[in-house]
């Protein structure tokens, strides 16, 4: 504990060492594990919650996002026949997984808590 | 994600390696850290709140946020000050919303107890006495054995203050102490 250069009064510091207590840890951990519990639920409910509203939200935009999305895939088809052929393929099926698994890495997605 | 170890094991185990399970997600390791280590943040911060169901409920406070963002610690090794860190925050958010900040000109004598009941309490009375800055940079450089550097580090208090802090508190203890008997530090 006695790693400090600056001024120090050593009779304080006897004081604050004497002041010292092990405290009894049964109770604080019983109350902690509650608190915890407490904690783990609400963020239960909170990612259910957020579930629900993300799930609504696909829904309403899904339409349009496939509309768009088909819109720029026939047109990207008309520019080029072998990319076109690429997407629908079970290898750009593949990488497409790939790139999005990597993004959930990259943002800690994957984590728990 | 978890690779926990079996039960007996925790003891021998090195605060690093637990830690390092922690960031990963074992709640197990993060239970034994909160074991390990409920001394040190229970006894500072009833050190700075002089109330001991009060110091618990920022204990409990600041294992519960520690466990929400350790995975965001830097390393490892800086658990212990990043602790304590996270302790010091959620008493100064306390502190400030509790507006019972002390002026270093106020009446020494004013909420201080008639009669010694301990020395811990004395020193706890006394602390309490203190304006929050210079109480809380007393504890840290006393109770956590922190340099003054250090200390503004952790508390963002440019250095100068903390020096002056320090002395300026250290001296107001003493009278304290020696204003209501105890011997220890005359």
């Amino acid at each position: 504990m006695k790693r400090m250069s600056d001024e120090i009064d050593d009779r304080l510091l006897a004081l604050f060492a004497e002041a010292h207590e092990n405290l009894p840890s049964t109770e604080f951990m019983r109350s902690y594990l509650a608190r915890m519990e407490r904690v783990r639920r609400l963020q239960g409910v909170r990612r259910i919650a957020l579930g629900l509203v993300l799930g609504v939200l696909a829904a309403w935009i899904m339409p349009s996002v496939l509309t768009s999305t088909a819109v720029v895939a026939h047109m990207m088809g008309e520019q080029s026949r072998s990319y076109a052929a690429l997407i629908i393929s079970p290898a750009g099926w593949g990488v497409s997984m790939l790139i999005g698994f990597l993004v959930l890495l990259r943002t800690g997605a994957l984590r728990r808590r | 994600m978890t690779a926990s170890l079996p039960a007996g094991a925790w003891a021998a185990a090195s605060e690093i390696s637990i830690v390092l399970l922690a960031m990963n997600g074992d709640d197990a390791a993060y239970g034994e850290l909160v074991r390990r280590r409920q001394g040190a943040i229970r006894n500072l911060l009833r050190r700075l709140t002089r109330e001991a169901s009060l110091a618990d409920d920022l204990a409990q406070q600041t294992f519960v946020h520690g466990w929400q963002s350790i995975r965001h610690l830097k390393s490892p090794a800086a658990f212990g000050g990043w602790l304590r860190k996270l302790a010091v925050n959620f008493w100064r958010q306390h502190a400030r919303g509790s507006k019972q900040e002390v002026a270093w000109d106020e009446d020494l004598r004013a909420e201080y107890p008639a009669a010694t009941v301990s020395r811990q309490l004395d020193l706890d009375a006394a602390l309490a006495q203190l304006p929050c800055d210079a109480r809380l940079c007393i504890v840290l450089a006393y109770n956590e054995g922190m340099t003054h550097r250090e200390i503004s580090e952790t508390t963002s208090i440019p250095l100068g203050t903390v020096k002056s802090h320090i002395t300026r508190g250290s001296a107001r203890l003493r009278e304290l102490l020696e204003a209501y008997g105890e011997t220890h530090v005359r």
